[in-house]
């Protein structure tokens, strides 16, 4: 078995079950640790499409888990602590990182328009090209578009987990949709703004 | 249509390959808590370096550190300290309303701001002066984590544990020397003698959602809200408002010495009071990035020590604004220059608070159980020990002489 600190995911459950070696691990901890197992690949996916890589995903998420790591003593509930962790991630995306975290890409260097969608070769063209067209938007825009378009979280929502106002959300949503149609012309009818 | 685009996402984030961010989380957490002790923890290994080598036999410059410890071992929980006698914190109307230009705290009369660049001194030590709880002068008090909550009292010199007051109806202030409590019941404010059935009425039209009852450092006056925040004279009822200037301020918290109140804004940064000035914390609330590039944000400020220079408060970060803040401070906040000051204890820091006197009283969970960790307001520790698990899963409210 391996220390506490990097338990292997397959061996957690039963270590942290283990009556004779369960104080190792104090239960703050197991829960933190259950946390994260279990909802770092859905954060990832969320930051994946705010940074447009693997590698800088990882660096957000991993320091939003860290942050609420920091922050597991005073969660009042351990259920609220995805809620906490995307709000750390989103806000450091937006606001904390001085140094660009995504590739910026000039938007005259996009592919042309996409092709048939059921062709793989053309799907991952307009994947690249969405990532593109996503990098291209600023970093508030870009956090709009996932929280209302990948998340679902309504306008309201999307304002708390940024902490700034509904017409703010409501005007960077307006915005990053019309930039995405400027840059995705064939894409335009996929970003009609949703009725709520 | 946005179905479309939804799913054109979806299929984008499957591009995301799985991985195990566990540790690195962890080593990361570890590398934020260890930052801004790693320069006190530099000077600690000095002093025990110079301590190994024999270079401790010289004549200690802190011969009186131990004075706090055993004056408030032998004095009577009551006995009010010699710095409540000068209190010299101004009737209301004398704080002036923060119109004029502000200042940063850091601007009186003391150096300039730290840059987030600099490095920190922090005074630490190697081992407690003792290792008994029955040496913890005064009375730690906590609150159950469930609503209502019950308030606890431990009186480690008097051996034992006793609850204060069952299913509390509202925030609790207690009293400087621990001997009494203020609350609201349905608006009405109720003080009495902690423990002690008999309360009575002082006020009404005290709200405490923002506000707890705050005793003055004498224990002569109660700092509430009821239409805005005020001054409440305990003996005769007289209720005088603070200045419009405060009106906005949450969580106000005296200083030991009675000459400053801390107290944060709506934006979660933290401004100092005096009879002269109004002050803002820096870098805590600050939304620029440039200032403030760790996001950091205090909405509760716990406690303060003797002379408002440090402040513990539940850190929080720009980010959580309009989320509700815990009550539990985990952070010692220095005032002038809103740097973290190192907690020089094992494990994860739950609890710390400031007494009057200015010293602090840190609760941390280790693998071997959760410790409160006294220092003096010199920051040497004077005593750590084991708390009895019986109180383990309750949160640190307040320690009082």
């Amino acid at each position: 078995m391996t220390g506490s600190a990097v338990l292997d995911p397959r061996e957690y459950a039963h270590v942290s079950q283990h009556p004779s070696i369960g104080h190792l691990m104090d239960a703050r901890e197991a829960d933190y640790a259950r946390f994260v197992r279990t909802r770092t690949h859905a954060l990832l996916r969320s930051a994946y499409l705010l940074t447009g890589d693997q590698h800088l995903a990882e660096d957000l998420v991993q320091e939003a888990l860290a942050r609420t790591h920091r922050a597991w003593s005073r969660l009042a509930k351990p259920e609220n602590a995805e809620a906490y962790a995307r709000k750390v991630m989103y806000h450091a995306q937006v606001s904390f990182w001085r140094r660009p975290r995504v590739a910026e890409i000039p938007a005259e260097t996009l592919p042309a328009g996409a092709g048939r969608i059921d062709d793989p070769a053309e799907a991952a063209v307009q994947r690249l090209t969405l990532r593109r067209a996503l990098l291209a938007l600023s970093a508030k825009q870009r956090a709009v578009i996932v929280l209302r378009y990948f998340e679902d979280h309504t306008e309201a929502e999307a304002a708390q987990v940024l902490g700034v106002s509904v017409s703010t959300v409501k005007t960077q949503t307006g915005r990053a949709l019309d930039r995405l149609r400027t840059l995705l012309p064939d894409l335009r009818v996929l970003t009609r703004e949703p009725p709520r | 249509m946005t179905d479309h685009l939804r799913d054109s996402l979806h299929e984008l984030a499957d591009e995301v390959t799985r991985t195990d961010l566990y540790a690195r989380a962890v080593h990361r957490s570890r590398r934020i808590a260890h930052r801004e002790a790693a320069v006190g923890t530099v000077a600690a290994l000095a002093v025990l370096a110079l301590l190994v080598s024999g270079l401790g036999r010289l004549p200690s410059r802190d011969s009186d550190d131990a004075a706090p410890l055993a004056r408030h071992s032998s004095a009577a929980p009551s006995a009010p300290a010699p710095t409540v006698d000068r209190e010299p914190w101004p009737a209301p109307t004398a704080i002036p309303h923060s119109s004029g230009p502000e200042r940063p705290a850091g601007d009186r009369s003391r150096p300039p701001a730290r840059r987030k660049d600099q490095p920190r001194v922090a005074a630490t030590t190697a081992a407690p002066k003792s290792r008994s709880l029955t040496d913890l002068p005064g009375h730690v008090f906590y609150q159950q984590t469930t609503t209502p909550p019950d308030v606890v009292r431990l009186s480690p010199g008097r051996g034992g544990t006793e609850t204060v007051l069952s299913a509390a109806p509202s925030a609790v202030g207690i009293s400087p020397d621990g001997s009494r409590i203020a609350y609201a019941v349905d608006g009405a404010l109720m003080v009495g003698e902690t423990g002690s059935p008999g309360n009575r009425r002082l006020a009404t039209g005290v709200r405490t959602a923002a506000q707890a009852p705050v005793w003055s450092p004498a224990g002569d006056r109660l700092l509430v809200v009821t239409s805005g925040p005020a001054i409440l004279q305990v003996d005769s009822g007289m209720l005088t408002p603070l200045p419009g200037g405060l009106a906005d301020g949450k969580h106000f918290r005296w200083s030991g010495d009675g000459a400053k109140l801390v107290y944060a804004t709506a934006h979660c940064s933290l401004r100092v009071a005096t009879a002269d000035s109004d002050a803002t914390v820096p870098v805590l609330g600050d939304r620029q990035p440039v200032d403030n590039p760790d996001g950091l944000a205090a909405c509760k400020p716990t406690s303060v020590d003797a002379t408002g220079d440090h402040v513990t408060a539940p850190l929080a970060t720009t980010g959580d604004l309009g989320t509700t803040s815990p009550d539990t401070a985990d952070a010692v906040i220095d005032t002038n220059t809103g740097d973290l000051e190192p907690i020089a204890v094992a494990g994860s820091v739950v609890g710390a608070v400031f007494n009057p006197d200015g010293n602090l009283l840190v609760r941390s969970r280790t693998a071997d159980g959760t410790v409160l960790s006294l220092f003096s307001a010199n920051r040497k520790l004077l005593v750590q020990a084991l708390e009895p698990a019986a109180l383990n899963d309750l949160d640190l409210l307040t320690y009082t002489r």
